[in-house]
């Protein structure tokens, strides 16, 4: 055979070589692609399961509150309804008075009025002095005010219970943590109001960017535990401070503080030392993925004078971009 | 452009006029390539366009004429390679309909960002069928040489007009193929 031929030959295995490699890498590549998609989608159920989740953990803790904001709600009904009933009261007794009074008026103007008119300015009198005008008109401008500031906070729970419930979306906006904290104080106030004393040591703080439906859950998680964990009565302290960097929220109560093999488990999912049926196990878990996605932090210590002291730190720098 | 291209076009110059001219063809247009070229790499156009100018100035054949040959030569090398896609349509103009949606589909899973021609649709009667064609390159004499050799794959016989032509200044090339 001649050289040329053992060339050709050569160079004839050396291309079908090329083209099996090539072969090889498509196929190689498209298990590669397929392989990528199939994560893709696993990666977005997940994405869609967690969102899901945190809706379905948020619906528990409104369970968890819901006795307490009926509560709270009932107390301004109450004396709302009552101070109505006062009111109700007192119109009539304006009305009769202002009967009286255009009687008079009509027999001032009639011809013949001297025996008639005596007559009634007498019971006139005797019906002003029987309904104490001067206290009605008082208590009936104290009632409306008191009623008005009764439904203000109805609406002010109602409102609170409806913006922590929504689902939330993806928005974040610049939100004062101090206002976050009040919003959630309020949800959780009946458990609070009695036995707790509440000490609030809030600082000036930066804005943050962040969505705050999941910044109030976080809140009200953490302080519904801590009020939990002090069954009802104590201190619980609230403190805000910041730094270049991050605003950070100190929530302290003076419970019992977390058991040392609990510290490292606080955060894993289903997880509770709480009661069956009494706690998800979900709640810190969750927390700690929304403040995890706002790239801040959330620790738990215990406090040097027994008690838990959860930390949480938002940063200050985090654009609407980083998520 | 995609290396399979190149590597086709090579394996039709060294089939139809010698290794020899394939050569000559490097040696003239001297590609930054080298002429070392992979199905699975992408290659300046420029190349492509120098050595088809090339070859036909060695043969003497109009370079339109060329690009309509290898656009033949190409759709028989990938129905060879790639012939599930052949298999999978039972007649001429089903596959037609099915390279924007099927073939295309298929290689942006292999290569992320392969600038593909557009190939839209409408089919006017049951055996006719009106091809749009949309690409930068241009390169509509390469598609009638791939619907040539799409006709011999399925054994029709078939006319086609190119009235508008993306060479004429048209957005677009139209090509009305009516089959026999």
């Amino acid at each position: 055979m001649s050289e040329t031929a053992d060339y050709k030959k050569a160079y004839e295995r050396q291309k079908k070589a090329r083209e099996r490699a090539e072969a090889l890498l498509e196929a190689r590549s498209r298990e590669l692609y397929e392989a990528n998609e199939t994560l893709k989608n696993a990666y977005n159920t997940l994405h869609d399961q967690k969102a899901q989740l945190v809706q379905q953990e948020k619906l528990a803790s409104i369970g968890m509150l819901a006795a307490g904001v009926a509560h709270e709600i009932n107390n301004p009904v109450g004396f709302v309804k009552s101070n109505l009933q006062s009111l109700q009261e007192y119109t009539k007794s304006y009305t009769k008075v202002l009967k009286a009074y255009r009687g008079i008026t009509e027999l001032i103007a009639s011809k013949d009025q001297d025996a008639a008119t005596k007559q009634s300015l007498e019971d006139l009198q005797q019906l002003l002095k029987s309904t104490d005008l001067k206290n009605i008109a008082e208590d009936g401008v104290a009632c409306i005010e008191e009623s008005l500031s009764g439904v203000h906070r109805i609406e002010e729970i109602v409102t609170n219970l409806r913006d922590f419930s929504r689902s939330d979306s993806d928005d974040r906006l610049q939100i004062n943590v101090n206002d976050a904290l009040e919003s959630a104080i309020k949800l959780v106030w009946n458990e609070v109001k009695y036995n707790v004393k509440v000490v609030k040591e809030f600082g000036d703080l930066p804005l943050v960017w962040a969505i705050n439906g999941q910044i109030v859950q976080v809140f009200v998680n953490i302080i519904f535990n801590a009020i939990q964990a002090m069954e009802r009565q104590g201190q619980l302290t609230i403190k805000t401070l910041s730094d270049p960097y991050f605003v950070h929220i100190d929530i302290i109560d003076s419970g019992p503080g977390i058991e040392e093999q609990h510290l490292s488990k606080l955060f894993d999912p289903f997880f509770t030392t709480k009661d069956i049926g009494s706690g998800t196990g979900l709640g810190l878990y969750i927390s700690h993925g929304i403040i995890d996605k706002h790239k801040g932090k959330l620790q738990a210590y215990n406090a040097p004078k027994a008690g838990a002291r959860f930390r949480i730190s938002l940063p200050i720098e985090a654009r609407k971009q980083d998520r | 452009m995609k290396g399979i291209i190149f590597t086709t076009f090579n394996e039709m110059v060294e089939e139809k006029v010698g290794i020899d001219v394939w050569e000559r063809i490097l040696e003239t247009v001297n590609p930054d390539s080298e002429g070392i070229y992979t199905a699975v790499e992408d290659f300046p156009d420029e190349e492509l366009l120098g050595m088809v100018g090339e070859l036909s100035d060695i043969t003497g054949t109009p370079a339109i004429e060329l690009v309509r040959a290898f656009g033949l030569f190409l759709f028989h090398a990938l129905a060879m390679k790639h012939s599930v896609f052949v298999e999978d349509k039972s007649d001429f103009i089903e596959f037609l309909k099915s390279i924007e949606d099927v073939i295309h589909k298929e290689v942006r899973k292999l290569y992320p960002n392969p600038n593909l021609p557009s190939l839209e649709w409408q089919q006017p009667a049951e055996n006719a069928l009106t091809l749009f064609y949309k690409s930068p390159r241009k390169l509509c004499h390469l598609a009638e040489g791939l619907i040539k050799g799409a006709a011999e794959q399925y054994g029709v016989e078939y006319t086609m007009q190119h009235d508008i032509c993306m060479h004429d200044g048209s957005d677009h090339c139209r090509f009305d193929i009516s089959v026999q």
